[in-house]
């Protein structure tokens, strides 16, 4: 018992804590961009959209391609990094949005009436061929950036934010906002959630389903774009990263509730929370019974208790405000 | 005028991924079996009570995977191979290793080095590579003798290889002198590792060592640098290789990593071999094609020796004495291993891994 106090204490420093909190925001601002993607279809069309992780993964090779023809290495000076950056988030983004609204065309679409079984499967098809198709034509090997935007700001004793993750902050917070701010007070936004509250009313009503449903679909694909390049600065990619990409983001969206815009922004940033604090503190916490092999195991038996306990998520109760 | 059969041609299994993640291993040591088979060919086959012999190699891809290995392994039994070079990754190796015990199959595995594999009471599995007992041995010993680093972080990616070679480390550090301050593990999915590299930032090691592959280990690097460690990394001979040095870029520069068999440049005919096997595939050597082609002879001079039934390669493979390969020279034990393992330790200079020291266990 005292052993276990023991490791219970040593583990635990303030500055640990903090680090790994930093850590777990960071790790979770990108899954809620990913997770935001799968919100918005599901709660437009009620299907999940399981090619979308895919069209993030289509993303962090744009981003390579565009980082690559400029030749970035880690000591490129910041006058060239920045514009080349910005130009890869505007490509990814672009490319993302196109595959995005060619996939509801060609996959989802024509199986609008069809069985909700269906367009499901279609979308495990299409999620497919987009790895296939990278692993055949593009590559199949594990590709990094070099360390772009190097450095950090001291916090507290140790503890230390570096600029990409200030940068992964902010940039997921700001689309995050823009895209409430869409939804609340564009008409296109009112068109996704009337689609959202009743399909048919809607149409009835004058509003052009098709079309709100392509800029749906383009716009959480833009979305997976920007996380692509937030995750291709601080982790690796190939061709499979959107299976487990977005099996977390999925989960996030279902914690937070699915088919609710701050719900998946919530979902994520307690998934990866969950995550990082789960692989630190585990073996303190289990008196070393868990090991931090043990980090995916938490990370979904969270998505089980919170399925088990309230089906509809943290934030799905507010029906009125998903889209 | 009397009716002359051709002459027989033998079918020799190739077991390993072909098309994936880790493709470049099993491509690699596919091409290095091939040109064994072919060389043998060229020059007119083997012969053994009269009857000349020639060989084709029948390559299956197992995904590194131990389902999926089963099943190859099964396709190779039923297109009735003699005996099979492969698997390259211990986890499908050993799955693998079954099937081909249960048929009476020779099976020289160029690269797995898990120790389970050889440990499973079957006569079938051999393999020309030093197991991870005797890597890890050789790792501990470099990282707290040689580089004089008293406290040791372990991490490993929970793979049978990884975690394998991690826990010989683990056996090994107390009784090279040194100590054991942190044992992480990461997920062979996960692409982000901040949590454990914090926790061992927390821990303040001298050396982190980490079982697993360069997949991983190239990020692992750059992350750890990103969050300010700057201690060296050891790793094995997973990691040897020109994908851990392009992923991690300019934060490899210092890293270790251990591998079976001498240096490339120190092994006596490389270079000759590397020049056939360039003007044939027109890519240098990745990793374990010299291995890989010192399985395939082996095969096919015990069917030399003792004829071309399963059986008698078995026999002819088990009592394979001071076999003069291309890596090394080879004697198998009773288990299957090789009596002589030479290890050699990388590290990365200037982007690429140059050898800093080799190791000779038992023999």
């Amino acid at each position: 018992m005292q052993r276990c106090l023991d490791l219970l204490t040593s583990g635990l420093t303030p500055e640990g804590i903090l680090q790994q909190l930093i850590n777990g925001v960071t790790l979770g601002s990108v899954y809620a961009l990913i997770a935001l993607g799968y919100s918005m279809v599901y709660g437009v069309l009620e299907l999940i959209n399981f090619a979308h992780g895919d069209v993030f993964m289509i993303g962090t090779f744009v981003v390579l391609g565009v980082t690559g023809q400029f030749g970035l290495t880690g000591t490129s000076s910041l006058a060239l990094v920045i514009p080349v950056l910005l130009l890869a988030m505007i490509a990814a983004m672009a490319l993302c949005a196109v595959l995005g609204f060619t996939i509801e065309k060609v996959a989802y679409r024509p199986l609008r009436r069809a069985p909700r079984l269906a367009p499901l499967i279609s979308a495990i098809g299409v999620s497919f061929f987009l790895e296939a198709w990278i692993a055949t034509y593009v590559s199949s090997r594990d590709h990094t950036l070099p360390n772009l935007l190097a450095g950090d700001i001291p916090l507290y004793a140790d503890v230390t934010i570096r600029y990409v993750q200030v940068l992964m902050l902010v940039s997921s917070v700001v689309m995050m906002v823009g895209l409430q701010q869409l939804v609340r007070r564009t008409s296109l936004g009112r068109g996704m959630r009337a689609v959202a509250q009743d399909r048919e009313a809607a149409e009835l009503m004058g509003v052009n389903m098709d079309r709100v449903i392509s800029f749906t679909f383009i716009i959480g694909s833009a979305l997976a774009g920007v996380a692509a390049v937030l995750w291709m600065l601080n982790y690796s990619t190939n061709q499979t990263i959107g299976f487990i990409a977005g099996l977390k983001a999925f989960t996030a969206a279902v914690i937070g509730g699915i088919g609710n815009i701050p719900g998946a922004m919530l979902g994520g940033f307690l998934l990866g929370l969950a995550e990082s604090l789960g692989a630190a503190y585990i073996s303190n916490a289990s008196c070393g019974i868990f090991s931090s092999a043990y980090e995916d195991v938490f990370a979904f038996a969270f998505l089980i208790l919170m399925l088990v306990f309230r089906p509809s998520g943290i934030m799905r109760e507010r029906v009125s405000q998903r889209a | 005028m009397a009716f002359k059969p051709s002459d027989p041609v033998l079918k020799i299994g190739f077991i390993g991924m072909l098309a994936g993640k880790y493709q470049n291993y099993g491509i690699d040591a596919k091409n290095g079996a091939q040109l064994a088979v072919d060389q043998m060919n060229a020059a007119g086959g083997v012969q053994n009570q009269g009857t000349t012999y020639t060989f084709q190699l029948d390559p299956v891809d197992d995904n590194a995977d131990a389902t999926q290995g089963a099943q190859s392994a099964q396709k190779l039994v039923d297109d009735g191979v003699v005996a099979v070079i492969g698997g390259i990754f211990s986890t499908a190796t050993i799955a693998e290793s079954k099937i081909f015990n249960d048929n009476g199959i020779t099976q020289i595995s160029p690269s797995a080095t898990n120790p389970k594999y050889t440990a499973q009471g079957f006569k079938t599995a051999f393999r020309v590579i030093g197991n991870d007992v005797a890597q890890g041995h050789t790792d501990a010993e470099f990282a707290v003798k040689t580089l004089g680093c008293k406290n040791v972080a372990i991490l490993d990616d929970k793979s049978t290889y990884g975690q394998g070679l991690a826990d010989s480390v683990n056996d090994a550090i107390p009784g090279a002198g040194g100590k054991i301050v942190a044992r992480e593990h990461l997920d062979a999915t996960a692409s982000d590792f901040t949590a454990q590299l914090t926790t061992i930032k927390g821990k303040h090691p001298d050396v982190i060592f980490y079982g697993g592959y360069s997949a991983q280990a190239g990020p692992l690097t750059s992350q750890a640098r990103k969050l300010g460690i700057k201690v060296p990394f050891v790793m094995g001979d997973g990691c040897e290789d020109s994908d851990y040095t392009k992923l991690a870029g300019t934060d490899a520069e210092g890293a270790f990593a251990s591998n079976g068999g001498p240096a490339q440049n120190l092994m006596t005919g490389f270079a000759e071999f590397n020049t056939k096997f360039k003007a044939k595939y027109s890519v240098d050597v990745f990793q374990y094609a010299p291995q890989a082609f010192d399985a395939a002879n082996i095969i096919m001079n015990a069917v030399k020796t003792a004829g071309a039934t399963k059986a008698a390669v078995l026999g002819a493979v088990a009592a394979t004495k001071d076999y003069k390969g291309l890596v090394q020279s080879y004697t198998f034990d009773s288990k299957g291993d090789i009596t002589t393992s030479i290890f050699t330790v990388y590290k990365v200079e200037s982007g690429n891994f140059k050898a800093v020291k080799a190791v000779t266990i038992g023999g």
